[in-house]
């Protein structure tokens, strides 16, 4: 059995991707689906430091380069795996690619320090 | 709330500055793009479509370039893939992080420094708490011997089965380029776009066509020609099969000879000696190396000496009992697993040198494990007489 | 001649008749017809010799020319003395040249004259050898005359301190020449021929020649500059082959070095024995001997210590001679076991001190501390083992003084009555000398007695007499010694009875009848009859008895059952008619008891033990009674308490609890301790947690009744164990609160509750009063003595008043007022902002971080 993956057009570079990483988890309160979902707002200081806003969190961060770059395969729905299969049989020119590498993603934004709660109504209220 | 008409509309920067001077931040400290993350609609999809995959260099470099990565061996197996060069093991790893994956992010070196502030809304393709993780491997090449061994080749009659380079490919897990040089390096007979074996009393056969042939011709045994051997004894044998062991066994000597400038060859004596080795030990597992060598040297051709360095891979001798012994023993009869190798090749004999070792331990070596640490792990360093030795781990 | 007195001095013309009358008043008399000194006549035989010569000298200058006969020298003789030129002198020290008379006054001073007749002997040229008015130049006689000033106030100062020892002038200069006089006649024979002279002494002569040895070792420090001369008692000592001999004795032994200040090792004589041997008087000859003025000290009497120290340091620390008189004290410390340990401590701080440089002893001087002593000490005591005079006796030359022999005794007896003419024979002064046991001052008591009567003493005078027999007193521990033991037989005399002419055997003690007078004797001679009982009654059963029957042990608890009601009736009625039959205990105990075996009485404790206990036990009892609840005490005396109640209190009072927590009790347990903590409250008993000897905690009773009931080491079996112990412990001690609170409140209507809380309290109620239980509670009851008010809980009233209305309280009192519940205003106060900060998705951070899960992948999973 031969699985194959290749960029969707061949030849040219993927485009990049980002990726965030936190170190917790995003939960929806209420326990809904989180598609479509605020997250909050990423703003970068001056000095380059990423910060990320969530709910009544403030998270600071830092903008790493991945040590191995990550690639994003995507499964393709359109190809069943049978019909990948019995192409690679039929003939010995390969055979439609069952993943499309779709991105690569070399720099990532981790967030790993505790978060400091945003205290609401405080200044104002007193 | 707003997250609804996500996409759609961009939040106010009032909003989002608010929030920020909530936090305490310095708006002033702050780049001017703000970039709010929402996650996508389809989110959830995407995160069992796509897959990340931790890849070095030269696997980037070989996608860049438009090949294509391969991912072989049977369902069952555990997964490779494969560069045109190079296999990797294909592991999943877990992280407690969640990894927000998006299309699209400014990161802090690309943002204008000066200008209005704005928001620019982002989307998150998915969250994942996997990725796969690529590790350099060396080629999975038992399933090839297993296969062509099955059903090797024994005469017109008995053909066996072949395997086409497809096939082939299919069901070992290893890159094309490392196949066809396994393929090579086992002397896989390719006739008729399949690969086969040859059985070794055929082959000894065959061989022993050629040697009668150059004794019928009076040749010594550094002046064989290979076009007139080929052509006379094609009439016996398939003219590939005959052409094969022709080329295992014998080699160019780099003259010409006199009459015709045809290439002049001579015996391999290493393979030459490994044929008869193989005939001699094929009976029985054991041998008295006393008799083994002496029978062995009378059964090879004139000009070809034997030594106990040729039965590397096929043999090992055991000294440790007495009289010594020869012990057939080829790699491919081991375990897979590293431990049960082991305790297998030191269930023949306690000690062994590293060159004993090395050719029933060579597929279990990657680039991140070594011969070295794959003995230092397994057995135990012991020196006899000056010469290390690895014993069993555990030994008493 | 450095003379160097003032020119200004005054003129003295009449020396001669200045110096006449000072030797007219000492009665030094001496001329040739006059007898020589026969005081030391024994030992000064070649010095006879010398003094004939030293007369024939001494007339010879008397034919000087008067005005370069005197020539007073003070000090040390610097005089040339050439022949032609003799001087006549009255020194304190020894004349370099030329005959001279020791004068040794009874109080030990001394002074050598230069001797010259008195009478103007050859009178052939009285006036005309005075040639030339003024033979010598003014000042000189000036000088001169100053100088005999000087030497007159010494004289008369020391006539002054002649009259003060007026009684022993009869015979200080002359104590051989023994005088009919009427006087002497009157004077006690005691005093008369108390010994002044070395010779007289009768004490041990080892003895005597020791203590003066070491007094002479003090010559080099108390006359320190009289060393380059030759003492003439040295020289007098010489034919007795110095003091080797007596160096080598056992009895005690003289160190002859001196340490640094000159001084002898040996600071202190101790001089002991029994008394009458004439330790005192050794001491004051002997001091006197060797040229010291004799300060005596009793010790017994100045019995504090600052006295004793003012009377130490004057005495050795005083110049003792004030112009006049330079003899050295010599301190003699009479009774020195009666003096207070301090004291002898402080002696031998003194003694002891000044072994360093000079210096350090003035720095020792401005401390206040002892001052070093450089006069000999010559303490006397009876008992040198007496605790005090440890330290003392480490240092000193401790001389143990031998009874003086009967026969040394009598040889002086009868010298004294040949002198007296009383007339007697050797064999009724030894009889005399045994019967008092040596005592010189009783013989010579009852020789004078003899002589006022009649002129001869006999045999049977002597022991028909009861001579020495009065003032015999016994100790107990001898008392008991005599009667626990047979005599031994003693030497048998020979008495010949000159009234009867017949001659018989004394006893040798040990016949029966002289075994009963002895004892009866002794027992008088002691005195103390019921303390005597009691170290019979003490004693007796370890004698061992003979008497199978014991018999003789029945009949001793019947005589002191009998000097038991003597005694009683004797302190009851003082009729002292009954006093001399308390004897006759002893006597029947010796009967009964005496053995041949030395048997060693043990002083009596028992009865001072048993009376100590007694007291402590009453008072354990009254401290136990006064407390006892009045329903209780009202039916207690004290006998049936302690003969009927206590003993069985103190088993009922035991309760059968398992040793568990007290919530895990069974009712009948329950019911149990409940009984016994009424028993206990009632009786006043509890149980105190105490450290034994050995560091344990042990609950005992208090007060602790055991003792009292229980005798020696047994103890009843059955004791309640720690835990128990604790438990009813505590539980008295919530009883007894709860009771006060009761009688508190009992007069209130809260009288119902009483029930609840007799009731065993539950453990969390307990928690909940030792807050307040720390602070002291208002009036107590007034059933509780003051001291023996307990720490009690508040009343639980106050505690039911905030049940019924539950208030919570903040940490200083206050009751806390329940807020009302207030909404957090977050959403509806800031909807400006707060809103946007609520977003459905949140963060949920996660502390940690893994990435090290790895697994293998299929190659289906990817398909």
């Amino acid at each position: 059995m031969q699985i194959f993956a290749k960029l969707p057009d061949g030849g040219t570079e993927p485009p990049s991707w980002a990726l965030v990483e936190l170190q917790g988890d995003l939960e929806s309160r209420s326990a809904t689906s989180l598609a479509g979902q605020l997250i909050g707002d990423l703003h970068f200081t001056r000095q380059g430091a990423p910060v990320l806003i969530v709910g009544h969190h403030i998270l600071w961060g830092k903008v790493t380069a991945l040590e191995k770059p990550l690639l994003v395969m995507r499964k393709r729905d359109d190809l069943t795996p049978a019909a990948a299969e019995s192409d690679a049989m039929e003939t010995d020119a390969e055979p439609e690619s069952r993943y499309h590498v779709q991105a690569i993603v070399r720099n990532k934004i981790l967030f790993k320090s505790r978060p400091k709660p945003i205290i609401a109504n405080v200044p104002k209220k007193i | 709330m707003e997250a609804q008409n996500t996409g759609s509309s961009i939040r106010p920067i009032q909003d989002v500055d608010a929030i920020a001077e909530k936090a305490k931040l310095q708006l002033e400290d702050l780049l001017p793009k703000a970039q709010t993350l929402y996650f996508s609609d389809d989110c959830l999809a995407n995160a069992s479509q796509l897959t990340l995959v931790e890849a070095d260099a030269h696997v980037i470099d070989h996608v860049c370039k438009g090949g294509s990565l391969v991912i072989r061996g049977e369902p069952s197996d555990s997964a490779v893939l494969c560069t045109a060069e190079k296999t990797y093991s294909v592991r999943e790893a877990e992280t407690s992080n969640s990894l927000l994956l998006l299309q699209s992010l400014t990161g802090p070196n690309e943002i204008e420094k000066e200008g209005p502030r704005h928001v620019t809304d982002r989307q998150v393709a998915g969250t994942f708490y996997t990725y796969l993780e690529l590790r350099e491997c060396q080629p999975r090449l038992r399933r090839l011997h297993r296969l062509l061994s099955a059903d090797p080749y024994r005469g017109r009659l008995h053909p066996g089965t072949g395997y086409s380079a497809a096939r082939l490919a299919e069901a070992v897990q290893a890159s094309r380029e490392q196949l066809e040089t396994a393929l090579r390096e086992s002397h896989a007979l390719l006739m008729d776009g399949e690969y086969r074996f040859l059985e070794c009393e055929y082959e000894f056969h065959v061989f022993s066509l050629i040697t009668k042939f150059i004794d019928e011709n009076s040749w010594s045994s550094v002046e064989v020609r290979r076009s007139l051997t080929l052509e006379t004894l094609s009439e016996l044998e398939p003219a590939a099969v005959v052409a094969h062991c022709f080329d295992k066994h014998m080699k160019p000597i780099g003259e010409t000879a006199a009459d015709g400038g045809e290439p002049l060859y001579t015996f391999c004596e290493d393979q030459v000696a490994r044929l008869f080795a193989r005939l001699l030990l094929q009976p029985m597992k054991t041998f008295n190396l006393a008799d083994f060598t002496a029978s062995w040297q009378q059964s090879v051709p004139d000009g070809v000496t034997t030594s106990v360095d040729q039965l590397r891979g096929l043999a090992v001798v055991n000294s440790e009992v007495s009289p010594q012994v020869v012990v057939r023993l080829a790699p491919t009869d081991l375990p897979d697993d590293a431990p049960e190798r082991f305790a297998a090749l030191f269930a023949v004999k306690q000690h062994w040198t590293a060159d004993e070792l090395h050719p029933y331990l060579e597929d279990l070596t990657s680039p991140s494990v070594k011969m070295g640490s794959l003995l230092a792990k397994n057995t135990r360093l012991t020196t006899k007489a000056g010469v290390k030795m690895y014993g069993p781990k555990h030994a008493h | 001649m450095d003379y160097d007195y003032p020119p200004d001095a005054p003129d003295y013309d009449d020396l001669e008749d200045l110096l006449d009358e000072l030797e007219q008043e000492k009665q030094l008399v001496i001329d040739d017809t006059a007898p020589k000194r026969t005081k030391l006549s024994a030992k000064r035989t070649p010095d006879d010799e010398h003094y004939d010569d030293l007369m024939e000298r001494i007339r010879a200058s008397r034919a000087l020319p008067k005005a370069e006969q005197f020539s007073v020298v003070n000090g040390v003789e610097r005089i040339p003395a050439p022949a032609a030129k003799r001087t006549v002198e009255i020194s304190s020290r020894v004349p370099l040249t030329g005959a001279f008379q020791k004068l040794t006054f009874s109080d030990g001073s001394r002074y050598f004259l230069t001797v010259r007749s008195r009478q103007p002997q050859p009178l052939a040229n009285p006036v005309s050898s005075r040639t030339s008015l003024l033979s010598r130049p003014l000042q000189e006689l000036k000088d001169e005359a100053q100088r005999l000033e000087e030497r007159r106030q010494r004289l008369l100062q020391e006539r002054a301190v002649l009259q003060k020892l007026a009684s022993w002038d009869t015979d200080a200069a002359d104590s051989g020449v023994e005088s009919e006089d009427e006087t002497e006649r009157s004077s006690l024979w005691v005093q008369r021929f108390q010994p002044r002279t070395y010779v007289e002494l009768l004490s041990d002569e080892t003895i005597n020649r020791g203590l003066l040895h070491w007094l002479r070792l003090w010559d080099k420090a108390v006359f320190g500059r009289d060393v380059i001369i030759k003492p003439p008692k040295e020289e007098k000592k010489k034919p007795d082959g110095k003091f080797k001999p007596f160096v080598r004795k056992p009895a005690f032994e003289i160190v002859e070095e001196l340490d640094s200040t000159n001084r002898p090792k040996q600071k202190v004589a101790l001089l002991c024995g029994p008394p009458g041997l004439g330790k005192t008087t050794l001491a004051h000859v002997l001091a006197r001997h060797a040229g010291y003025s004799v300060l005596e000290m009793n010790a017994s009497d100045d019995r504090s210590v600052t006295a004793f120290r003012t009377a130490l340091e004057s005495a050795t620390q005083m110049r003792p001679m004030l112009g006049a008189d330079p003899r050295p004290n010599c301190l003699v410390i009479d009774e020195i076991d009666g003096a207070p340990a301090p004291a002898i401590n402080h002696l031998v701080a003194a003694l002891s001190a000044g072994s360093g440089d000079t210096s350090s002893n003035k720095k020792k001087k401005k401390k206040e501390g002892p001052a070093p002593i450089h006069r000999p000490v010559i303490c006397i005591c009876n008992d040198p083992y007496v605790p005090a005079l440890r330290p003392l006796r480490q240092m000193a030359l401790v001389m143990t003084f031998p009874p003086t022999t009967s026969e040394r005794l009598a040889s002086r007896l009868a010298d004294i009555c040949r002198r007296n003419g009383l007339k007697t024979d050797l064999g009724a002064l030894l009889s005399l000398c045994e019967k008092t046991r040596n005592d010189i001052r009783s013989c010579l008591g009852f020789l004078q007695f003899v002589r006022s009567r009649q002129e001869r003493l006999t045999l049977d005078q002597v022991q028909s007499s009861t001579v020495g027999q009065k003032d015999h007193h016994k100790s107990l521990f001898a008392a008991w010694q005599e009667i626990f033991n047979m005599p031994r037989p003693q030497r048998k005399h020979l008495v010949v009875s000159e009234t009867d002419g017949s001659s018989r055997l004394s006893g040798d003690g040990t016949s029966l009848s002289e075994r009963f007078n002895n004892i009866v004797s002794v027992v008088i001679s002691c005195g103390e009859h019921e303390k005597l009982a009691q170290g019979l009654f003490e004693n007796y059963l370890n004698v061992k008895i003979k008497d199978s029957t014991l018999q003789s042990v029945a009949l001793g608890v019947d005589w002191l059952c009998f000097g038991d009601e003597l005694n009683a009736e004797l302190q009851h009625s003082q009729n002292y008619v009954l006093l001399p039959y308390q004897s006759y205990t002893g006597v029947a105990f010796h009967l009964l008891f005496a053995t041949l075996q030395k048997t060693r009485p043990a002083f009596p404790q028992a009865d001072s033990e048993t009376r100590q206990r007694h007291s402590k036990l009453n008072n354990l009892l009254a401290s136990m009674i006064s407390e006892m609840s009045p329903r209780t005490r009202c039916f207690n005396g004290r006998g049936s308490l302690v003969k009927d109640v206590l003993p069985y209190l103190l088993q009922v009072a035991v309760p059968n609890l398992r040793p568990v927590s007290s919530q895990l009790h069974t009712p009948r347990e329950e019911e149990e301790l409940r009984r016994v903590l009424h028993l206990m409250v009632a009786y006043n008993l509890t149980y105190r947690q105490q450290r034994d000897a050995e560091g344990q905690y042990q609950y005992l009773l208090e007060p602790n009744m055991e003792e009292l009931v229980y005798f020696g080491e047994e103890r009843p079996q059955r004791s309640a164990p720690y835990t128990v112990k604790q438990l009813i412990a505590r539980e008295i001690e919530l009883e007894k609160m709860r009771r006060a609170e009761a009688a508190l409140v009992g007069t209130d209507d809260r009288r119902g509750r009483g029930a609840r809380e007799t009731a065993p309290p539950p453990a969390p109620e307990r928690a909940e009063t030792g807050a307040p239980a720390a602070e002291p509670t208002g009036p107590a009851p007034a059933a509780v003595p003051n001291h023996l008010r307990q720490l009690q809980a508040k009343p639980l009233a106050e505690r039911a008043v905030a049940d019924d209305n539950v208030l919570p309280r903040d940490f200083f009192g206050r009751v806390i007022q329940p807020k009302p519940q207030k909404e957090t205003p977050a959403d509806d106060e800031a909807p400006d902002s707060g809103h946007l900060l609520r977003t459905d998705v949140w963060y949920h951070f996660k502390e940690g971080y893994n990435n090290a899960v790895r697994r293998t992948v299929r190659v289906q999973d990817l398909a």
